[in-house]
């Protein structure tokens, strides 16, 4: 989801909360402000009711009070007329007559006179036989008037009320007698009363306001909540009778004096205690049953009018959000596009975001970080170029520096007299290294070896300033001391950068082994001769570049035959491996024992494999140099056989090891060859010193090494007891079975380490002819 | 030649290096007897540095082998030299001693 639509959805939703909010707070305050309304519409109509219900009661006992006076007065006249009528003896009949003639003429509607006894005789209702009693339970409401027969009382006046004979409602009003004891009592039919009643006061009026259709019903309760009033609009469905605990609640109201109002489906009920004004009715309550159409009517309105500004609100809500979305989220999406652009590799693009808010440092720092960016990769391009092309000269100057050392070997291939062999193998791309060797003349081999203080270009370049002058001066005659002094004067004179070289430099006559040599305070070399290995004595130098005038002593050895010499620089003794421990010049040393009757090419290769092994995954930390040269001595000397005249006595192998071991250096021979030959010589040696004598007196053995071609020859004779080692040994029985084999084990090993055996009893000698190929086959 | 000794419990490690000719047999053969006078039955010799062995070297072992033999002790062989191994098999070493290329091996082989 992006920004944009992230923040177009939140601002949506935000505002649509809002504007829900408030509609439902404005719509519920409205229905509750119409419901308030309703309400107090209600109890106005109950207060109405009240008043009118306390004024219709006042009317109506005023005209009952007037009433009650009329008929006093109409009683009185009946007694009167009675008593005159039977004082002139009017008959009963007669009287009761006239009395159903005043009746029927008349509002009144009954006339009762009684005797003494208080029968009624008199009376305008024939039909009816009348008997007044004093008993209440027998006459509830007729009793009442007997107190006028006894005297105590001149009239009595009831209220209007229901018959206890029947349900009509009467007003009864008597008077004593005017003659003689007696009930003179008269009613009225009081229905005329009852519709007043009707046409005034409260039944009317809540009988008008239902049928005015503000109102549903209307219920008038009195104090013992009996409906003394109801009207109920003609609907649909009636409303139902108050319940027992509709009641209750009533009372509980009136009791509080507390108005209550409740919606009860579409209709609102508003019930009120009827207060003081409600007179007689003081006590009871009313409950008004109110429409609210109205409401209702009024709160669809509200509501449609609220959804109409609502969905107003939310559409230009939404319209301005999606707007702002778009200016809040546009620098965004332009920044990941343009960063997208970055990370393809086009730093050209600038984003265009003005704004003061924090996207317009971020676009100006990303405008800047790019343009850096873009510099730096211009710069980086440019720099890898330059090293490219460096890299590239170094390489050039590598091979020119190689190209500047003798790399042919062997160098002189028609020179048989000595064997050399060279390496250099640079640290960086070109080093500081040097070697060389040349003829001066015929005779005499110029070898050297160098270290040009530093690494890398400026090194190189001293050495090949060195090699040029070196080799100048060497060909201008002298002792290597003399070269060396004459060098060091002139690499000093123009050596402003005070650079110097340590520098070995020899001189070997071919024809006598005679070597010269001459050392700048270069490591010395070492001399691998017949009995070991061990470093030249040193005739004392500087390096050269020191000092202008400096002296070089020479010194001097001669090699034999078959002997070597090592020259190295320091990347060889001081090379180091991952912890830092060097390759040192006792570990050369042991190196150059072991492998010293090897041949140069052997020595040199397997030295720089050995501190490359050393080294292990350690960084070359010099250039590694090494120069080996071993002397045969001339071709006549070569082929000379080497001949050694031993006794028979053990320590004399010795000897004829030394033999073996300068012929096989002179011969150059292979370290295995010279391994077999070796075992094969001793164990003859060995044999005829054991076997050969039956007396105790020295003898002879001449042993003579010669070459043949790709052969070594090696003749022993001894004047032993023949003995043919060719024959299967004779079994001697005067030893142990293990040692049995032994005797001739050494025979077998004989026979098997060397390529023929040849033996012959040369009058009262042995001779037997060991031959061993040079070369594998 | 030098002769290393070395322990591993009651293993005792013999190290050659040099050459063992008729001349250095003699030491030799002194020093792995006094060796297995001290007690010693169980041995190793490790060929990994000796550039040279005879027939002479060759009889040591025969012995050192009956001595043992006699006392109820073993002689085993670990890293053979190229030139060790080649006068070994010529010899037909193997045919009477164990030869094994690593020490462990063979301190394994006598435990």
């Amino acid at each position: 989801m992006t920004i944009r639509t992230q923040t177009l959805l939140m601002v949506t939703l935000l505002l649509a909360a809002a504007v829900l909010a408030t509609a439902g707070v404005l719509g519920w305050n409205s229905r509750q402000a119409l419901l308030a309304d309703t309400e107090a519409e209600g109890l106005v109509i109950v207060r109405i009711l009240e008043r009118s219900a306390a004024f219709g009661a006042r009317v109506m006992s005023d005209v009952e009070a007037a009433i009650g006076e009329q008929m006093v007065i109409e009683a009185t006249l009946a007694a009167h007329l009675v008593a005159l009528g039977e004082a002139a003896g009017v008959s009963p009949q007669e009287i009761n007559r006239r009395l159903k003639q005043i009746a029927d003429d008349t509002m009144l509607d009954e006339i009762w006179i009684t005797d003494e006894k208080g029968h009624a005789y008199l009376r305008n209702i024939s039909e009816i036989d009348f008997t007044f009693s004093p008993d209440p339970k027998k006459q509830p409401q007729a009793h009442a008037f007997w107190p006028l027969l006894t005297g105590k009382t001149k009239s009595v006046v009831q209220e209007t009320r229901q018959r206890d004979i029947d349900t009509q409602v009467f007003k009864y009003v008597g008077v004593a007698g005017v003659d003689r004891p007696r009930i003179v009592q008269v009613g009225y039919n009081a229905a005329f009363l009852q519709q007043l009643r009707l046409r005034m006061g409260l039944t009317r009026l809540v009988n008008q306001l239902v049928s005015e259709g503000s109102v549903i019903a209307i219920r008038v309760l009195d104090k013992n909540m009996i409906t003394v009033d109801y009207a109920e609009r003609l609907r649909d469905d009636k409303l139902p009778e108050p319940t027992e605990s509709d009641l209750a609640n009533l009372r509980k109201l009136v009791s509080e004096g507390r108005t209550e109002s409740h919606l009860e489906g579409s209709l609102l009920k508003v019930a009120a205690p009827i207060a003081e004004e409600g007179g007689q009715l003081k006590g009871g309550a009313i409950l008004v049953t109110l429409p609210t159409d109205r409401m209702q009517i009024a709160m669809r309105n509200e509501t449609r009018l609220a959804t109409a500004v609502s969905g107003l609100v939310l559409l230009f809500g939404s319209i301005i959000a999606i707007f702002g979305a778009r200016t809040i989220s546009r620098p965004i999406a332009d920044l990941t596009e343009m960063t997208r652009r970055i990370a393809g590799g086009d730093f050209t693009q600038r984003i265009d975001i003005r704004a003061k808010n924090e996207l317009g440092v971020l676009a100006a720092s990303f405008n800047g970080m790019t343009r850096r960016l873009a510099e730096s990769i211009e710069h980086l391009k440019e720099t890898t170029a330059a090293k490219e092309r460096i890299e590239s000269e170094l390489k050039i100057a590598h091979e020119i520096q190689m190209s500047m050392v003798p790399k042919i070997f062997p160098p002189f291939p028609d020179r048989k007299e000595f064997d050399i062999f060279a390496t250099l193998v640079p640290a960086k791309e070109v080093g500081g290294d040097l070697y060389d060797l040349f003829f001066i003349d015929d005779d005499h081999l110029c070898f050297a070896v160098a270290d040009v203080s530093g690494k890398g270009v400026p090194a190189s370049l001293f050495m090949a300033v060195t090699k040029t002058l070196f080799k100048a001066t060497a060909g201008n005659g002298g002792t290597p001391g003399e070269i060396l002094a004459r060098l060091n004067a002139e690499i000093c004179r123009d050596n402003e950068s005070c650079m110097f070289v340590t520098l070995f430099c020899a001189i070997l006559n071919i024809r006598t082994g005679q070597v010269d040599y001459s050392n700048g305070g270069h490591n010395l070399p070492y001399y691998l001769h017949q009995s070991g290995v061990s470093p030249l004595e040193n005739p004392g130098g500087k390096a050269l570049g020191l000092v202008t005038q400096s002296h070089y002593a020479s010194g001097r050895l001669v090699l034999a035959p078959g002997e070597a010499l090592l020259l190295y620089t320091d990347g060889v003794t001081e090379a180091m491996d991952s912890r830092e421990r060097l390759y040192s010049d006792q570990r050369l040393e042991q190196f150059l024992a072991s492998n010293r009757d090897s041949s140069p090419r052997q020595i040199i290769g397997d030295l720089v494999s050995d501190v490359r092994h050393f080294a292990g995954a350690a960084p070359q930390s010099d250039d590694i140099t090494a120069l080996a040269l071993r002397y045969f001595g001339t071709a006549e000397k070569m082929r000379e056989a080497l001949e050694v005249k031993l006794t028979n006595k053990l320590s004399e192998l010795d000897r004829l090891n030394q033999t073996l071991a300068e012929f096989g250096s002179r011969q150059g021979l292979a370290t295995n060859v010279m391994r077999d030959l070796k075992l094969g010589l001793e164990e003859i040696f060995i044999n005829i010193i054991s076997y050969g004598y039956t007396d105790n007196r020295e003898h002879e053995i001449k042993v003579r090494l010669s070459a043949q071609p790709g052969e070594i020859n090696a003749e022993v004779e001894d004047d032993g007891q023949p003995f043919n080692p060719l024959e299967t040994p004779a079994p001697d029985t005067t030893q142990r079975l293990e040692e049995r084999n032994i005797g001739g084990l050494g025979i077998h090993l004989v026979r098997k380490l060397m390529d023929g055996l040849e033996y012959r009893r040369q009058g009262d000698k042995n001779l037997l002819i060991l031959k061993k190929k040079t070369e594998e086959s | 030649m030098e002769i290393n000794e070395d322990k591993r419990g009651d293993v005792v490690i013999l190290s050659l290096s040099g050459r063992l000719d008729v001349t250095t047999a003699k030491t030799f053969h002194e020093r792995i007897f006094s060796v297995i006078d001290s007690g010693v039955q169980r041995l190793v010799v490790d060929f990994s540095q000796l550039e040279y062995v005879s027939s002479s070297g060759l009889r040591v072992f025969y012995q050192v082998s009956v001595k043992l033999k006699e006392k109820g002790g073993r002689i085993v062989f670990c890293r053979l030299s190229d030139p060790v191994k080649r006068i070994f098999d010529i010899a037909d070493m193997a045919a009477d001693f164990p030869i094994f290329v690593t020490r462990e091996e063979a301190i394994e082989n006598l435990s």
